[in-house]
């Protein structure tokens, strides 16, 4: 018997009834893979205490990340009110979710779950409290036009975004919406083709077992796509990894997005790493379900301390600061 | 999910649902449909999906409140996007249009309602279906062409029936073919006679659905194709109030006459090895909409004979339980 399940129902419950606000009879798919029933298992508990009808799906773990779940659970996941996902490898990026929630589902995103996600740290966090915080970054994003980031560790990239939104995930969502828990950040995906410059990632890369970063991950960016990888054995694994991958996409700068979650640590999983208050993360690979046009095999985040973050001139986030 | 070590032993019982019954082949998408009741079956299923290379998924949702309610929508809807459904539930969703609809869009579905993990070690899943088979179907198309049925036992049953223009159906097991159907370890010739003609005597002496095996005999008189007495024991006294509760007339019509014949089946008080058991006959209150008749009632309720003697047309095609064509 796993006991540490009595702890994680109050982490089970913030999640049905604050951030995807479960009502009572509404039906609530738990899309799940075999390494992480265990969670499913807990969420159905909260779901059932909500009187509304939990769903479990179990499936075969996908094998990379961004890898569309099997058409029958993607069809299952049109029809539920909710959607929460404990996957070990993510299903976010996929055209699945897009439907999904197109279809008017509340999805819930819980790549990558640990038990201990469910015990402490983000999920503390008072997400009502963080909603008008992260919308007001997301609405800097979406006006803004030229983007530079820096950073103390050599950081220093330039992206347009002009058209494109700004993504608020607050961890809290309406019908049509997903959002990832317990991360709150804002983000936006810059058009494809326009950043240019160095990424130097010193905080984590929550992937492939790499986790919190031991030296810093350099990435050489070229209109648009990363196109050379300097570091220690972590940026050899990552390296490696896009290698196999075979997919142009993978290399896509895709997404820049503030961490805004006060409760979050950076611990190398990256629902909590990337919230974790002022840090930046720089996602690559697949940008559809973030406003932009490129799917790929993957989408990884490189993050980082203490950037600095300017929209058209004007600094909105100084060394991990926010500035509004 | 807790570790269990009468996994290994299931896991042929398992094997062989997937590979002989479903025929699943590598990167087949296989969707197990469960409940928190039957969860170490459908494990057992999903790890014998594996083995051949199929990709295994499994949707966990809570028991239905009664047999043949609709399973949620979002489970319904998966289940006409797979190439094979397994139905491993505590309560029975084959009867529902959910089960339907996805064999009309292609599906192999494998009904295993009430199954026991007993039931996946031995008994009535140890049987050759292959071979089985031609003998099931030869059964359906006498049943098929026959006009008139009697079935008669040493305990007194003696009814009479017609089934002049219905179809017999063979349920042999095997789920191949796109939209199959099969319900292991049943394996069975039936048919639906036709409504109102039904006259007579059945004495139960084997097993009733949702009593059990029997330990006295159920006499039920039968006039105008309804059951109008019911007399017994105990389990006679439970047969009328399962029959009352469901508030429904209907429920009293002879709805089905099969056969039994999968040859490793025993009367167990299981429905799906009780009505497979070769030789046993079974005759159905209720429903048969599914299978040729013309009545939808709220239950199906199955009443197992042993030792009986059908004769079709003035033709013996079972003597005393034994099998003789």
């Amino acid at each position: 018997m796993n006991m540490k399940r009595i702890e994680m129902i109050r982490g089970a419950k913030t999640i049905v009834d604050t951030c995807a606000r479960v009502k009572p009879g509404e039906s609530v798919l738990i899309v799940t893979d075999t390494n992480l029933v265990g969670i499913a298992e807990v969420l159905a508990q909260a779901v059932q205490e909500r009187d509304a009808e939990p769903i479990i799906v179990v499936m075969i773990p996908r094998k990379g990340h961004g890898e569309e779940p099997p058409p029958a659970v993607a069809e299952a996941m049109k029809k539920a009110n909710v959607i929460l996902t404990p996957v070990s490898t993510s299903i976010t990026h996929t055209r699945s979710t897009k439907e999904a929630v197109e279809a008017g589902s509340r999805a819930i995103i819980m790549t990558a779950f640990t038990e201990d996600l469910l015990i402490r740290g983000g999920i503390q966090a008072d997400f009502k409290k963080q909603k008008p915080i992260c919308l007001e970054v997301a609405r800097r994003f979406k006006e803004a036009k030229f983007v530079k980031l820096t950073n103390p560790a050599g950081t220093s990239l330039t992206m347009r975004k002009e058209g494109r939104r700004g993504n608020a995930l607050y961890c809290i969502v309406e019908p049509g919406e997903f959002s990832t828990v317990p991360t709150i950040e804002a983000n936006f995906s810059p058009i494809e083709g326009t950043a240019e410059g160095v990424i130097v990632a010193d905080a984590s890369i929550p992937y492939l077992g790499i986790g919190v970063l031991e030296e810093p991950v350099r990435c050489k960016v070229e209109k648009g796509f990363i196109v050379d990888i300097e570091g220690g054995h972590q940026a050899r694994t990552l390296k490696e990894d896009w290698k196999t991958r075979k997919d142009p996409n993978c290399y896509n700068v895709a997404e820049l997005g503030v961490g805004l979650n006060p409760a979050a640590r950076m611990t190398g999983v990256m629902l909590d790493d990337e919230g974790v208050f002022g840090s930046v993360h720089i996602g690559v690979g697949t940008n559809i379900t973030l406003g932009g046009n490129i799917k790929a095999a993957t989408h990884y985040d490189l993050l980082m301390w203490g950037a600095t973050i300017e929209l058209d001139g004007k600094v909105i986030l100084e060394r991990g600061n926010l500035k509004l | 999910m807790e570790s269990s070590f009468k996994e290994i032993q299931m896991i042929k019982g398992s094997s062989k649902i997937v590979n002989v019954l479903a025929g699943v082949k590598k990167d087949e998408q296989v969707l197990i449909v469960t409940d928190y009741q039957s969860i170490s079956i459908a494990r057992s299923l999903a790890t014998a999906c594996m083995e051949v290379g199929a990709e295994p998924t499994l949707m966990i949702m809570r028991p239905r409140e009664a047999h043949g309610l609709e399973p949620p929508e979002a489970v319904a809807a998966a289940m006409t996007k797979a190439d094979v459904v397994f139905e491993p539930v505590s309560k029975s969703i084959a009867h529902t249009s959910s089960t339907k609809k996805a064999r009309e869009a292609g599906a192999r579905v494998i009904v295993l309602p009430e199954y026991t993990e007993d039931m996946l070690i031995s008994g009535g899943l140890e049987a050759d279906f292959e071979a089985q088979k031609p003998l099931c179907e030869k059964m359906r198309d006498y049943l098929t062409q026959a006009k008139r049925a009697r079935v008669t036992t040493p305990l007194g049953t003696d009814i009479g029936m017609s089934l002049e223009g219905r179809p017999g159906r063979a349920l042999h097991g095997l789920a191949r073919e796109p939209g199959g159907y099969s319900c292991p370890p049943n394996i069975e010739a039936s048919i639906a006679p036709v409504e109102g003609s039904a006259s007579g005597v059945i004495v139960a002496d084997a097993s009733i659905s949702s009593i059990g095996l029997l330990s006295s005999p159920v006499m039920i008189l039968v006039k105008e194709g309804l059951a109008k007495e019911i007399k017994g024991g105990g389990e006679a006294q439970r047969l009328k109030s399962i029959l009352e509760s469901a508030n429904d007339p209907r429920v009293y019509n002879i709805g089905e006459l099969g056969i039994g014949l999968n040859p490793k089946a025993r009367l167990c008080g299981l429905m799906l090895e009780d009505e497979g058991a070769l030789g046993s006959v079974h005759i159905a209150l209720g429903s048969n909409a599914d299978f040729g008749g013309k009545t939808k009632a709220a239950r199906h309720i199955d009443l197992i004979l042993s030792k009986a003697t059908l004769v079709l047309d003035g033709k013996t095609v079972l003597q005393d339980g034994k099998v003789v064509i």
